[in-house]
Order: structure tokens, then sequence, then C-alpha cells
């Protein structure tokens, strides 16, 4: 803890100015600060202090991983822009008490909220929970069990209409999509919505959102990759084309890059060695023939082994490498194309997600804006 | 104002005199209006006075002369990431006992650069302070009964009120 020795007649500050201190203050100690005053525990349930807070959490990005701890016990890990561990201690409420048994699976994340598919036994289907870990806030997503044979889901924030939707994409047993669902966490039920653009199109595991849109990735009748994209507001379906890629088996992920649709491929060369790839989506709307462009913005050398793909976090692509008993984590500099290892005490999956800290509250989240 | 005038002089609230260049007084919306006023014409004896004490103007003089050629030219990357460090260090000085000042400064003086550094300072230094210190410092009082403090226990458990 820093000692700070301040005059003893430390002036008297503006509510204006304290106001834009705290919300620079990392969540954990405003968790704390709460019990100050009255006035600063209200302060941190203004909808315009929550947007601050979020502004200033979004230039301070954590990652989040879910994995398996000893006896089986499954735990949220997130890493601080300061390269901190630290886990999620409280489970959702309805799982707090027997935390042996439940599984989850991380949907997706968006402004400090996780949408995770949720197995409270064996023996019943999953459900669905939108839950800031911070707040523990939580709203159990009613009538959530999937039919069909498979269901994609989706989770992401429009701030034209400033809600917080799942998608559902349900498919047939051909692997065709089959229906599609939409949950609104202002309205709190589930809509069916058309997907006539998408009835050949088989959706793959790959998902992120960004700019109001949930993207996954997908596959054609004629066996062409695709990504499709849902607008949020809207409530439609486009298809988008898939980068041109090269190499032997390119292993992708979709991931966001200066708010942009990004996409990172790892391509293996020879046996054992691989580079890395990152493409981005430059969008033309007013163009009809070349709406969406891939860019190249990075490649990397070409390295000994074969990596895994993480996610893009702040200005670096984290990756991992595969079977490596050592547990490091790689992060490429996309400018500067340095690499730096971060040994890590716990050994981890691949599967980070970006994840910022908020107080954004999913009871009356009709007020919320992203600043 | 004359082109010729390249500092111009202030009073801070202790009546000292400071002088400012011109191309730093810019970076604050207020010193810019009074620079475009008639009172640094040459033939104009007033000086104006800025509410600020003597000890935090230096500070904020200081600040201003060393960001007024990139904010009036722009810079190179190597630029701004030599400012960066310069600012950590401007800060690192014994600007804890006057932190709280220069935040009022750089608010009255409508200085966006200054005021965000300030703020992430004192957030930074906030962060793992415990909940009396902070009341001290912000000169708060416990406002919650018993009662109240039991509830915030119990939703929030480890949460202290000292």
């Amino acid at each position: 803890m820093k000692k700070i020795e301040i005059n003893r007649a430390a002036p008297y500050l503006h509510d204006e100015i304290i106001i834009c201190i705290l919300s620079r203050l990392p969540l954990k100690s405003l968790m704390r600060f709460q019990c100050v005053c009255k006035h600063w525990k209200n302060l941190f349930k203004n909808p315009s202090f929550i947007a601050d807070h979020l502004h200033h959490s979004h230039q301070n990005p954590s990652l989040i991983i879910s994995r398996l701890f000893v006896r089986n016990i499954q735990r949220l890990l997130v890493i601080d822009c300061e390269m901190q561990f630290r886990f999620i201690q409280k489970a959702p409420p309805p799982f707090d008490s027997s935390p042996r048994y439940w599984r989850f699976h991380i949907i997706g994340t968006s402004n400090g909220l996780l949408c995770l598919k949720i197995w409270k036994s064996y023996r019943f289907p999953p459900s669905l929970l939108v839950w800031n870990p911070v707040t523990r806030d939580l709203r159990e997503v009613p009538e959530s069990r999937t039919n069909g044979y498979g269901c994609n889901f989706g989770f992401g924030f429009s701030p034209m209409v400033n809600d917080y939707k799942i998608v559902a994409i349900n498919s047939g047993n051909d692997g065709r999509v089959c229906g599609v669902r939409v949950y609104s966490i202002s309205r709190n039920s589930w809509k069916e919505i058309e997907f006539g653009n998408l009835k050949d199109v088989t959706c793959l595991g790959l998902k992120v959102s960004v700019n109001g849109a949930i993207f996954i990735d997908g596959l054609t009748l004629e066996k062409v990759k695709v990504i499709v994209s849902f607008d949020i507001a809207m409530e439609v379906f486009t298809l988008i084309p898939w980068p041109p890629l090269s190499g032997i088996n390119p292993s992708s992920s979709l991931t966001v890059y200066e708010d942009k649709l990004a996409l990172l491929n790892v391509s293996e060369i020879g046996r054992r060695c691989s580079n890395v790839n990152l493409w981005v989506m430059e969008e033309d709307i007013s163009s009809l023939v070349k709406r969406w462009n891939w860019i190249k913005k990075f490649t990397s050398g070409i390295y000994p082994w074969k990596f895994v793909l993480g996610t893009i976090w702040r200005n670096e692509i984290v990756l991992s490498r595969k079977r490596q008993y050592v547990d490091n984590l790689y992060l490429f500099n996309v400018s500067t194309n340095e690499l730096k290892t971060f040994a890590l005490r716990h050994r981890t999956p691949p599967n980070f997600l970006n994840y910022v800290e908020s107080l954004v509250p999913i009871v009356n989240i009709h007020n919320i804006e992203e600043s | 104002m004359s082109s010729s005038v390249e500092a111009i002089t202030v009073l801070s609230s202790d009546g000292d005199e400071f002088k400012i260049t011109v191309s730093a007084a810019k970076l604050s919306k207020p010193l810019n209006w009074m620079l475009e006023d008639v009172c640094f014409s040459d033939d104009c004896d007033e000086v104006p006075t800025i509410e600020v004490n003597s000890k935090t103007l230096v500070k904020v003089i200081e600040y201003c002369e060393k960001h007024a050629p990139r904010a009036n030219s722009g810079a190179s990357d190597s630029d701004a990431e030599e400012l960066k460090k310069w600012d950590i260090e401007f800060m690192k000085m014994d600007v804890k006992d006057i932190l709280f000042h220069i935040l009022m400064a750089a608010n009255y003086l409508h200085m966006e650069g200054l005021y965000d550094l300030a703020c992430q300072t004192a957030a930074d230094l906030m962060k793992g302070m415990t909940v009396s210190q902070i009341r001290k410092i912000f000169h708060i009082k416990n406002d919650f009964s018993s009662e109240e403090q039991e509830q915030l226990r119990r939703q929030h458990p480890g949460c202290s009120f000292d």
C-alpha cells in the first residue's frame, strides 16, 4: 500500500474534480470506497459516472480466461494491464453454493458484462446468464434452452439502441441454419427473427462482437468460408467474405483491432514452424462493388514452433504454444514486431477473451451509454 | 495584442509576478482570451491576476512551457514518448502536497492535458488507500448509520468502514 502525505490542510476539491478522479480508479478500489459516504455510494450507481468509468476502463483493458483447477473446479481468471493475475472469487449466486459441479462457457463479453452458458449439473441442459462479476449483477436468461441439433450463441452491445442482445442461431441435422432467436436485455424476452440469407450457411465456432455487430464464422453450401455479421440494432444478417488466406491448414480467430473486425491466422510452415498474420476489415459503405476489404496489417517472422491463437490486447497479439509444458504467454507488438514472453504461474488454455471491468448494471440497463 | 509580445506577465493570487511565454499561455483557454484582450498591448501597464497561488503557478507554467512546442507544432512519436516520461517525472516531484492545487488550477485554467495527468496521478495515489485515509484527504464524514453499515457488510463481505 502506497503511503501518501498530503498537506494537513488539503484543499476542498469541487465535486466535479473528485468525480473525474474517481472515474479513473480501478473497480477494486471503487468497490471499497462505497463505504466512504452515502454520496459516493450513490454516485457509483449514476449512469453518467458509470459511462465515464467505462470510458477509462476501455483504455486499461484486461483479459479473462476460464479454466479448470485442482479438484476440477472451474474458475475465471483476469489478467489486468499490469500483467497481474486475479481470480474472480465469487461464482454467480445460484451456482456459488456448489462450485464443484457447475461448468460454464463464456459466449462473449461486452462492457464488463459476461454472457455465460452454464451447466448446473450434467443432467440438465445448459442455461444462459448475463453477469457482471464486479457488481455481481445477474440476469438468468429465460427459456434459454436450445432446440435443434446445435445452437450458436453470440453476445454484444449496440450503442445505437443502447441494448445488449444474445443471438441464438439453431442448426438442423444437416448443419444448416434452421432458426434464429434474439434475446434483448432491456426487453427481457426472446423473439424469432428472419434469416433468409443464412439458409444455406453452416455456422461454426469463432465469434467476436464490435461496433454494434456480432460476427460468427460460417461455411456456405459450396464450402466457401464466410463471416456472418449480425447487426444488433436492426437484427439483420449480412454475409462478409473471408480474407484470402494462404498456407496449409491455417487456423484462425476472430478478434478486434482498433475497433474494427479483425482476423488472426497462424500459417504452418513446414512441419514445425509457423507465423502469425493479422487481417483487418476496412468497410467501405459507399462502394457497392467492393464494400468489404481485408487489409493485411501485420505478418510476424517465422518461429520454430506452432502458435495457438488468442486475441488482440491493446496493441499486441496474444498467443500461446501448442504442446508446451512451460506456461508462457506470447505477446507480439503489432507496431514494433517485438515478441515478449510472459511466464504464467498457471497453465492456461488459449481462449483468452477481451474484458473491461465496469459498473454496468443489468437491471436498469436502458440508461447506460457507452462513451 | 501587439505581435512583438513574446512573453506576458501575470500575478499569482499571492501577488507574485510570473512571466509566461505567449505560446505556453495558449495552452490555457482563459489565458488565451486574456492574450486577445487589450491589456497586453504595449501601452497597457495592467498586470492580470490568476487565482492560483505562487507555488502552484510555478508548476503550471513549467508544464505549459514544456508542452507548448508540441502543442503548437505537432510532434513526432519519439517526442511524444519523451514528453510522457517527462510528465511522469513532473508528477513525481514534490507534487504530492500540491497535487490538489494543481488539479484546481488545471480545472480553472481549462488545461485538458494537465488536468487529465493530475487526475490520473491522484487516482494512482488513491487506489491503495484505506477508507479512512480517503475520508481524511477529501474532508468527508462517515454518514452511514450502524444499520446501514451492517447491511453493506452483508452485501459485500470484507468491506471496511475504516
